[in-house]
């Protein structure tokens, strides 16, 4: 299997293969991109779905090959379906869940004062490793909404340009710019909020 | 109010720099295999295959509703009309009394 999904055939000659019925040779193309596909869903929802989601992808993939046009390597195709799955299960995620009111653990609000109180670099950067980093950031990220939520992850956290943020996600440039400021105020005041929540424990 | 600023400049940077220096989770081993008999469940089910598939449950209903439709037809038919024997359901069936003699021949009444 291997080989197969290194020097095997093509992505398009597989795409061919399937279009023309051949729907089995569809599994060489899960075999070679679960990582990739995994990786990206590890990323933007809860580990604990992430096998789900994975699967979901593919069958979406599956059922969409039809309007895949080579215009993108099937990689970019399938990443953008891979990310849309994942606001899709935010999106239910928002609609079937209460607005989560918990409050953060004291281990991640003392993350934070030794986080403030590091004088080095390289303390401040030991600081950003801890676990702790986690559990304030998925609190952050729980308070937004799921748009807000894949904007800043794909812009401020992993780095990429508003365009191709607006290209993984097949919204408008526009909409993503004004949405990836909103966002980052939005995440600013929730940090400033736990720091001022921090202070009054005080 | 510009201290506090630093302290939410700071940890966000933390954030940022904690998201993107996580390392890449293994694969699991056996999730691409998983997804594959995900994959092929899925394509049973659109065909049909599958016992509990909506798509054969669906044409049995109907099937059953539409049979069901003619028996109450029928019914009512031979209410309207005092229909009492095998013949008169078939006059009113094929309405051809060469199609009755035909059905004669075969001995199906």
């Amino acid at each position: 299997m291997q080989e197969l999904l290194k020097d095997g055939p093509q992505d398009s000659e597989i795409i061919a293969r399937v279009r023309n019925g051949e729907v089995n040779a569809f599994e060489i193309l899960v075999h070679r991109y679960t990582p990739a596909v995994f990786g990206i869903v590890s990323r933007h929802a809860p580990r604990d779905r992430a096998e789900e989601l994975v699967q979901d992808a593919f069958v979406e993939a599956f059922r969409s090959l039809g309007s895949y046009s080579h215009k993108a390597p099937f990689s970019h195709w399938l990443s953008r379906i891979a990310l849309r799955c994942c606001y899709g299960f935010w999106r239910s995620h928002r609609r079937t869940a209460e607005i989560p009111m918990s409050s953060l653990s004291e281990e991640s609000e003392n993350w934070m004062n030794h986080l403030l109180a590091a004088r080095s670099r390289e303390a401040f950067e030991a600081e950003a490793a801890r676990s702790e980093a986690a559990e304030v950031l998925t609190y952050a990220l729980d308070r937004l909404s799921p748009k807000d939520r894949m904007v800043l992850t794909l812009v401020y956290l992993e780095g990429h340009s508003v365009q191709e943020a607006a290209d993984l996600m097949g919204w408008t440039l526009v909409s993503v710019k004004v949405r990836s400021h909103r966002s980052r105020t939005k995440l600013r005041k929730i940090i400033l909020d736990l720091l001022d929540d921090r202070r009054s424990k005080r | 109010m510009k201290d506090r600023q630093d302290d939410v400049l700071r940890v966000e940077e933390a954030l940022i720099r904690h998201h993107r220096g996580q390392q890449p989770i293994d694969t699991p081993p056996l999730l691409a295999q998983k997804t594959v008999t995900h994959l092929r469940e899925e394509w049973m089910r659109q065909e049909g295959r599958l016992p509990n598939g909506s798509r054969v449950s669906g044409l049995v209903w109907r099937f059953a509703m539409v049979t069901c439709l003619i028996a109450v037809l029928m019914g009512a038919f031979s209410v309207r009309h005092d229909a009492q024997t095998e013949v008169q359901f078939a006059e009113f069936m094929m309405d051809d009394a060469s199609g009755i003699e035909w059905v004669q021949d075969f001995g199906i009444l």
